[in-house]
């Protein structure tokens, strides 16, 4: 199908905490090409006593008790009322949508229902001429993480709401060997409050600022035993102590960390972290820590990575990627390396990439991948024309993603004479439109509902076959 | 004879859990705590538990979404732009808000094949090693549990601190 010509495409990279956002491959929009992050959450401040849709939060001068609406939960969109609220914002800046292609990141494993409603408004809410959807996994490849071209790679990507270990085999993902810790910036920052509210000052309103501490003091340790000794065995002037001057908002004064020549003013509160500062993110490592059953991050990369062809596995020892901004800790890197290494085969080198700014690495691959020339003759690209015929489905068919894929040869018209054989691609289809109905497409695959019930005892076979059909 | 009563008798004694919690509460208070820590706002927690913030929906039900009370320009001529109506599709995403339990409910991946990979089995299994004890006041190594409430703590001092302030004489 001809795809129509758009000036420009439009990059967003949707994450649950900031949205990564500009426009690739045209000039026309020279202020937008940069990348901007946008706070991806409706956010109201009773000092101020505005509320922020996303990129106004720039404006926000009282950071204190503020009160978030997020979009995302757990990872995945339930609140559109706020999403659309925090596009309507990104995409006012004179974007025209039927002039653009648009390229967004979805979660991984990202619900059929949920991704239904992603057409939905792309299409008939905001008109973009043509879209594509993505997990940012997928457009590492196209990126500079690697530096060599490498087929086989490992990315672990840690956000704000997980993290997950996810295999790359040529190009695509080996989604029987994702894995899912459920452990993410939010879970750390809400804990770093609850441990400070319990030892020093009440910070459980006050995510901003203790998340610009977190971020600021919190590193990885390589030797969780010993540091905890020097924290204990000498609680005023180890070297791991350190002590954060909060933000003065009467002052508009920004919170620091307290360096030794510091004058402390008789107005500044101050926060001490000792063995906070590395506890924190040791929850990535060890979530057992406050009783979240998982492997921590070192066996769930031994885990997902046994689960691969065996001859290949050194490669993907050999090729692990770091993006995400929870991966951005101090000492993150060299924690995993130490890990890993003794839980990888003894003739397998273990490697560990990582970019300068793990947070908007994911944007700067997509950015590549939009001003590359695959992505022009992309077929995975759905245009405004085939969501009008065939609705939710031409989604379902281009994208390619966890769900079990059906062949490419196969025409709508043919779908009708395939109920009688009861194969896998009615047993999916039937599952995956179970839920919200979606375009022009649901009519046909309601009416097999009922066939595909009385199939299932085939099913089972019939999964497998699916399953061996699509490697 | 003594001897054989003796050892009876200690080892009944070391069976007997004083007032230790029972495992299900124990693993309740956990969840409750985990639920806690992925809330986006803090409140002050009920006994019967709070739900996540409800927004726009906290005066009954309000079908007012808060994105029309923005001011923006799109080109075009898109329902985004104000120029028409917005599908039915697009309302009802934006007026009825479902939580994430619900829509995974919906999407019906808890019956697919065990072959295909989906949310559900993608979550990484517990860990093989146990878990480690942590001081619940100064989270140093906690090799002692509270009487009444199984939480970790290291010395005497800690002790104190959490008996007077966190140990949870009746847990919900």
């Amino acid at each position: 199908m001809a795809r129509p010509r758009t000036t420009s495409t439009l990059i967003l990279d949707n994450g649950a905490s900031t949205i990564k956002t500009g426009i690739a491959g045209d000039e026309q929009y020279p202020r937008l090409s940069r990348l901007r992050i946008v706070q991806n959450a409706v956010i109201r401040s009773k000092g101020d006593k505005t509320t922020y849709f996303g990129h106004e939060f720039d404006n926000c001068r009282d950071y204190a008790s503020l009160h978030y609406r997020l979009p995302c939960e757990k990872g995945y969109i339930v609140d559109w009322d706020a999403q659309k609220a925090v596009w309507d914002g990104i995409f006012s800046e004179d974007i025209d949508p039927a002039q653009t292609t648009l390229l967004i990141t979805e979660p991984y494993f990202n619900l059929p229902n949920i991704q239904d409603v992603y057409d939905q408004f792309m299409f008939e809410e905001y008109e973009f001429a043509e879209y594509m959807r993505v997990t940012p996994a997928s457009l590492i490849p196209h990126g500079s993480l690697f530096p060599q071209e490498t087929e086989c790679m490992v990315v672990v990507d840690s956000g704000f709401s997980f993290t997950h270990v996810v295999p790359i085999m040529n190009g695509s993902i080996v989604w029987q060997a994702v894995k899912r810790i459920d452990v993410g910036g939010k879970l750390l920052t809400n804990h770093l409050k609850e441990l400070v509210s319990f030892r020093q000052w009440n910070m459980m309103d006050e995510t901003y600022i203790m998340n610009q501490i977190k971020e600021a003091c919190c590193f990885v340790s390589g030797d969780f035993a010993g540091d905890l000794r020097k924290c204990r065995y000498n609680p005023k002037g180890n070297s791991i102590i350190q002590e954060y001057i909060l933000p003065d908002l009467s002052k508009h004064r920004k919170g620091r960390i307290r360096m030794p020549d510091d004058i402390l003013a008789d107005t500044d509160q101050i926060l001490v972290m000792n063995n906070e500062r590395f506890c924190i993110p040791e929850l990535v490592f060890r979530p057992d820590d406050i009783g979240l059953e998982q492997t921590g991050l070192a066996g769930t990369i031994a885990l997902s990575i046994s689960q691969l062809p065996s001859d290949l596995q050194g490669m993907f020892w050999a090729n692990i990627g770091l993006i995400g901004g929870n991966t951005m800790f101090p000492g993150f890197r060299e924690r995993l390396l130490v890990e890993l290494q003794t839980l990888a085969p003894v003739d397998c080198d273990v490697v560990i990439y990582e970019c300068e700014d793990a947070i908007t690495e994911a944007y700067r691959a997509a950015y590549s991948f939009a001003t590359s020339s695959g992505f022009a003759h992309s077929t995975q690209v759905v245009t405004r024309a085939e969501y009008a015929e065939s609705g939710s489905n031409a989604s379902r068919r281009k994208f390619r993603d966890w769900k079990p894929h059906e062949t490419e040869k196969e025409k709508p018209s043919v779908r009708e004479a395939s109920k009688l054989k009861g194969k896998q691609k009615e047993d999916d289809r039937s599952h995956v439109t179970g839920g919200g109905g979606g375009g022009g497409g649901s009519t046909i695959n309601s009416s097999r509902l009922s066939k595909a019930r009385t199939t299932r005892t085939s099913a089972a076979a019939a999964g497998t076959t699916g399953s061996a059909k699509r490697r | 004879m003594p001897p054989k009563r003796t050892r009876e008798h200690h080892a009944r004694q070391a069976h007997a859990p004083a007032h230790t919690l029972a495992p299900e509460l124990i693993a309740k208070r956990t969840k409750r705590h985990l639920d806690e820590l992925e809330r986006s706002n803090y409140s002050e927690p009920t006994l019967l538990g709070d739900d996540d913030d409800e927004g726009g929906g906290r005066k009954g039900r309000a079908r007012q979404t808060i994105s029309d009370k923005r001011t923006f320009n799109i080109p075009g001529t898109s329902p985004a732009a104000k120029k028409k109506k917005s599908t039915m599709n697009v309302r009802t995403a934006l007026l009825y808000r479902k939580n994430l339990a619900t829509l995974i409910e919906e999407s019906n991946i808890a019956s697919l094949p065990p072959s295909v990979p989906t949310y559900f089995t993608a979550v990484v299994p517990p860990s093989s090693y146990p878990p480690r004890m942590l001081c619940s006041v100064c989270e140093f190594w906690g090799h002692y549990k509270c009487r009444r409430c199984s939480m970790p703590y290291c010395d005497l001092n800690c002790e104190s601190i959490h008996s007077e302030t966190r140990c949870e004489k009746r847990v919900i």
